[in-house]
């Protein structure tokens, strides 16, 4: 965009945070809720906005909450992809459009708000309904103490979840979609994402113990297809998904640690993609763990150095369906076990590094995994540095927020294989444009 | 006629002994925080918030009715609000822009 048009953008647009009509709403900087000055990482502030139903507000009238971001990127890969990264692009060194999103992000009503996303992703080219997260949240007291207790609408799992270290928002926040990424991932991580619509209650009690449960019912095909997915493209059941989060948190504001320790699972009965099990069913059993623990040099000003680390471990059974283990010659049970850890800093959130270990590995079957020698393992790590310039108090434009990143991501293994891993290795270069009018 | 001015002294000093002078407390407001969760005052008592944050704050007093609530504003860093509590009773007050920030006041 030439600098001209960046300069009238930013003149007739709103205060802009990675959703900036939330930034709008309360007249805060995208700083006030998200480490890096840039989403989706959460503050505690962040995430006290969010379980508050993303109602806060400043009492100003400022119209529709509508946002717009943009992702445009780079990637390398150290070996060229034969055929073409994606339909349509090079083998390497391809800038893309990842995506074009907008959103109706906001209080809706007294105690109702909430955040829609429609994507046009640019690779696939595709428009879809991406994340959606409402909720109807009230405050009262119990035992004594005081509780938050909201009830909530999404589709995907975890994507309502307050911290960072559960799939839907933990790190990496941005990927290149043109670089191979492994085959095998567990359910609960981004697996139902957008294939599914369910509702739950949550409750916070005297700022210590967060409990959730939710119930999903899996979108049949045609409803898929009519919201942008792609049915064969990953898991799809039409059955209901029972979901539940138990998290222990503590915020020790005067010395600014925070820290975070919990459990979610889920259990569903899906038709894996790409023809894994030739149709029929597998019953996979998700539990996790998850931690995060945030120390913030000064907690009065939302420019101070910022400190980050997240951990999960998802640990997946999978049974498959009697009758497909005859047809496919598969073992009858599975399990798969993904272990991530993150840390970040950010200094005066404007530049955060961040680093990230990731891991995976499972039973070995080369007829239920469609890797060269049927083992789905697959670690590495990812360096990032991502650069903000504005979203703090003092920006000169308090209209539009940009995040530059550099993210290099290695691979030890991948797919089973250690001696062909590097070649997924990749450089991925981007710049996340968020704008409010 | 000169012991007009003792006398007038006297019923002045008197009347400052008889009445209380009412307080005023000041409660920080930093790092996202009060630094006070609850206080009791005396009817005229006042709060004085301060933010010393650098972000936008609000300061909402709710009580002691159900239905009574003064909304004080916005509050820039740096900007000092205040309110006097004439009626005895329960009040709880929060920052609309921070959920957290709250406390709450009891007046009797």
């Amino acid at each position: 965009m030439p600098p001209l048009a960046l300069l009238v953008l930013a003149a007739i647009a709103g205060p802009a945070s990675a959703l900036p009509s939330f930034a709008v709403q309360t007249g805060q900087p995208c700083a006030a809720c998200h480490i890096g000055a840039f989403g989706p990482q959460l503050t505690p502030y962040g995430r006290d906005f969010k379980l508050h139903g993303y109602t806060a507000n400043d009492g100003k009238d400022h119209g529709l909450p509508i946002a717009f971001t943009v992702q445009s990127s780079f990637t390398h890969t150290q070996q060229p992809q034969t055929g073409g990264a994606a339909p349509g692009f090079k083998p390497n060194d391809n800038f893309a459009i990842d995506q074009l999103s907008i959103y109706y992000a906001g209080k809706i009503a007294p105690n109702l708000g909430g955040f829609v996303e429609l994507n046009y992703d640019g690779v696939a080219q595709q428009a879809a309904l991406n994340n959606v997260d409402v909720r109807y949240v009230r405050e009262g007291e119990l035992l004594g103490q005081s509780v938050l207790w909201g009830i909530a609408l999404n589709n995907n799992p975890t994507v309502q979840d307050p911290w960072n270290s559960t799939p839907a928002w933990g790190f990496p926040y941005n990927q290149s979609p043109l670089a191979p990424t492994p085959m095998a991932s567990t359910l609960v991580d981004g697996g139902l994402g957008q294939r599914v619509v369910g509702v739950g209650v949550y409750s916070l009690w005297n700022d210590l113990l967060y409990l959730e449960s939710d119930v999903y019912k899996g979108l049949n095909a045609p409803a898929l297809t009519a919201l942008g997915q792609v049915p064969d493209d990953g898991s799809q059941t039409t059955d209901f998904v029972p979901y539940a989060r138990v998290a222990l948190m503590k915020d020790w504001n005067n010395s600014g640690h925070h820290l975070e320790v919990g459990a979610y699972g889920l259990s569903a009965n899906v038709i894996p993609g790409g023809n894994q099990t030739l149709g029929f069913n597998v019953r996979k059993t998700d539990v996790a763990l998850d931690a995060t623990y945030q120390f913030i040099t000064d907690p009065a000003k939302v420019t101070s150095d910022r400190l980050s680390a997240h951990a999960t471990y998802i640990h997946e059974t999978a049974r498959t369906a009697d009758d497909a283990l005859a047809l496919t010659g598969a073992l009858p049970d599975h399990r798969l076990d993904t272990l991530r850890a993150d840390l970040s800093y950010s200094f005066a959130a404007t530049v955060t590094p961040s680093v990230q270990y990731f891991r995976t590995t499972g039973t070995a079957d080369a007829n239920y995994w469609s890797t060269l020698n049927g083992s789905p393992n697959s670690d590495g790590m990812i360096l990032e540095v991502a650069y903000v310039p504005w979203g703090k108090p003092d920006s000169p434009f308090p209209n539009i927020n940009v995040r530059l990143a550099a993210q290099y991501v290695s691979y030890f293994s991948f797919d089973g294989s250690y001696a062909d891993a590097g070649r997924n290795n990749h450089f991925y270069f981007s710049l996340w444009t968020a704008v409010k009018f | 006629m000169p012991l007009r001015i003792p006398i007038a002294l006297a019923i002045l000093l008197g009347l400052v002994v008889a009445v209380p002078a009412a307080a005023t407390i000041t409660i920080i407001q930093k790092g996202l925080t009060l630094d006070r969760a609850s206080v009791s005052l005396t009817r005229g008592d006042r709060l004085a918030f301060t933010n010393d944050d650098d972000v936008i704050h609000n300061i909402h007093v709710f009580g002691p009715g159900n239905d009574d609530e003064v909304d004080l504003g916005l509050q820039k860093p740096g900007k000092m609000l205040s309110y006097r509590f004439d009626t005895a009773g329960t009040y709880r007050i929060r920052c609309n822009i921070h959920p957290s920030v709250k406390m709450s006041v009891t007046v009797k």
